[in-house]
């Protein structure tokens, strides 16, 4: 495969997978804030 | 006053429903050819660009307008400015034209699901789908009869809709956990399959060599901005209503952010599926990737079971694979499609939810029909251009209108700020004021202008007109009867308070 089409593969994964990761670790920590009850 | 609302079990509950919601058959079928026709992986630039700049802002919008309202589109609306109640129904009638022949769509899909286990296509993919499944008429004004096999179909995909929607949202949510995951479960095993082929790296040259002189071109920057609006679920109401079920304290920004990048993902993810078959099979034939290459309908029903009976062992497993993935991809679209009309019935009449639930499933099935025909294929294909292109890029366009100058986006960047876990600044309110709105715009006035001179595919203009321009057009008295008509539930129009 070629440089430029590998560099873009990491591009993607890291944008949309390293975004993933860091936003879902966001939420897991400020889960206590969801009350079904209210 | 307080609003007493069912409420998701969970927040994974509702993010996996709104991933759910916008992860459907375009991801699959749609991205990674947009990708190819426009850069390739050079085009990753612009969509996530566009992402960030209309996707994201506008999945906030719609979040915030149902989590601080309440209510589904067409009562958020109303809360706001009653006399803007008709825009919340042409977006809900809208998502319920779509959800009438993506249904019919799953139901194909359930007949290949039961082909696979024989690989029933193999040597003859045209003759299969064209007249064993669909029963195809040469054009849309030959309707034929309705086709058996499809209508089987169809009779299971609703009732599988109506067995998840008729216990409410709190059921919802635990179906979507198994729904969600399920596909990219899928997806990643026919991924691996993919791009061990032999000939599967050429394919994903394709898919990922960037050719960044294409970021000159305006048309591949509409291509990015349609492809981002049409994969979030966007302009028809679902997640307005799926986050009214939300408490108001919840985050939405986090959450939007979340539903989009998880989209991207699955989006990102089919293309290796889709390439590297694709590749493998362009070596097989002796051909360039270029002549193999499609799109949509041409590509999960034509190419990619042909090259599915072309692999060298296990294709009637993969073949299953393949089928499955694209129903458990398409059923959580669907039957968010239809929330968001019952949520919009239910918010505005006393009708027992049971009782509304089988009248939207019925009436669904019943205007799912009519693409059950011979010439179903056909009127599928005119009203999903129209509806898609003209219907809801001019909502969306309209929504920005509304919450940005009507109600005023930083009056609503107030309200999601201090519920959200990561805060968006005044640049959400200029995408929502501007960009947004601009780039919609745009990208209608193309569409029309091109549709103006060149008649859609060559289709006759009696189809045209009557199941493009007229479906759009005709929802919209609908829309503004359905706003007229009186609330049968007294809290309707009551804004919960702050």
């Amino acid at each position: 495969m070629p440089f430029d089409a590998i560099l873009m593969l990491l591009f993607g994964l890291i944008v949309i997978f390293g975004g993933l990761f860091y936003f879902t670790g966001i939420a897991i920590k400020s889960e206590k804030k969801y009350d079904p009850r209210e | 006053m307080a609003i007493k609302r069912e409420r998701w079990l969970n927040r994974p509950a509702f993010v996996f429903a709104a991933i759910g919601s916008a992860a459907g058959l375009g991801n699959a079928w749609r991205f990674p050819y947009i990708a190819y026709q426009n850069g390739g992986g050079a085009f990753l630039i612009p969509f996530f660009i566009a992402l960030f700049t209309a996707g994201i802002p506008l999945l906030i919008l719609e979040y915030g307008l149902g989590q601080k309202m309440q209510a589904g589109a067409p009562g958020a609306i109303a809360r706001i400015k009653k006399i803007w109640e008709g825009l919340g129904w042409w977006a809900v009638f809208i998502g319920f034209i779509i959800m009438s022949y993506y249904a019919v769509i799953m139901a194909w899909t359930w007949n290949y699901i039961y082909a696979a286990l024989s690989v029933a296509w193999d040597g003859k993919v045209l003759e299969f789908f064209y007249r064993d499944i669909l029963n195809s008429t040469d054009g849309p004004l030959q309707f034929g009869p309705i086709s058996v096999p499809v209508m089987i179909g169809l009779l299971l995909t609703w009732f599988v809709i109506w067995f998840i929607l008729h216990r409410g949202v709190q059921f919802l949510g635990k179906v979507v956990l198994v729904t969600v995951p399920l596909p990219i479960i899928l997806l990643l095993i026919l991924s691996a399959r993919a791009v061990t082929l032999p000939g599967a790296i050429e394919g994903l040259n394709y898919y990922l060599q960037p050719d960044f002189s294409a970021l000159l071109d305006y048309n591949v920057w509409v291509a990015a901005y349609s492809q981002v609006f049409f994969t979030l679920s966007l302009g028809f109401g679902v997640m307005i209503a799926y986050a009214s079920y939300l408490p108001r304290s919840s985050d939405i920004n986090n959450n939007a952010i979340i539903t989009a990048l998880a989209d991207a993902g699955i989006s990102f993810l089919a293309g290796f599926a889709v390439f590297g078959t694709l590749g493998y099979m362009a070596g097989v034939q002796n051909v360039g990737v270029e002549s193999v290459v499609e799109e949509g309908i041409g590509l999960a029903f034509i190419a990619y079971p042909e090259a599915i009976s072309l692999l060298p062992f296990g294709a009637a497993f993969f073949g299953f694979i393949f089928f499955l993935t694209l129903l458990t991809l398409g059923i959580d679209s669907a039957f968010s499609l239809a929330e968001s009309v019952i949520t919009s019935l239910d918010d505005k009449f006393k009708v027992n939810r049971s009782i509304l639930v089988s009248l939207v499933c019925l009436f669904g099935f019943l205007l799912g029909l009519v693409f059950s025909t011979g010439a179903g294929l056909w009127w599928l294909d005119i009203v999903d251009h129209f509806v898609n292109n003209f219907g809801l890029a001019v909502v969306g366009l309209l929504e920005c209108i509304f919450i940005g100058w009507v109600y005023k986006a930083d009056k609503m960047r107030k309200f999601i700020n201090p519920v959200s876990d990561v805060q968006v600044g005044v640049w959400w309110d200029i995408m929502i004021k501007y960009v947004t709105p601009l780039i919609l715009g745009i990208s209608i006035i193309l569409s029309l202008s091109e549709r103006l001179v060149v008649p859609y595919r060559d289709y006759p203009t009696t189809s045209l007109l009557f199941g493009g321009w007229a479906v759009v057009l005709v929802l919209i008295p609908v829309a503004f009867i359905f706003a007229r008509k009186k609330a049968s539930r007294p809290d309707f129009l009551d804004r919960p308070s702050d």
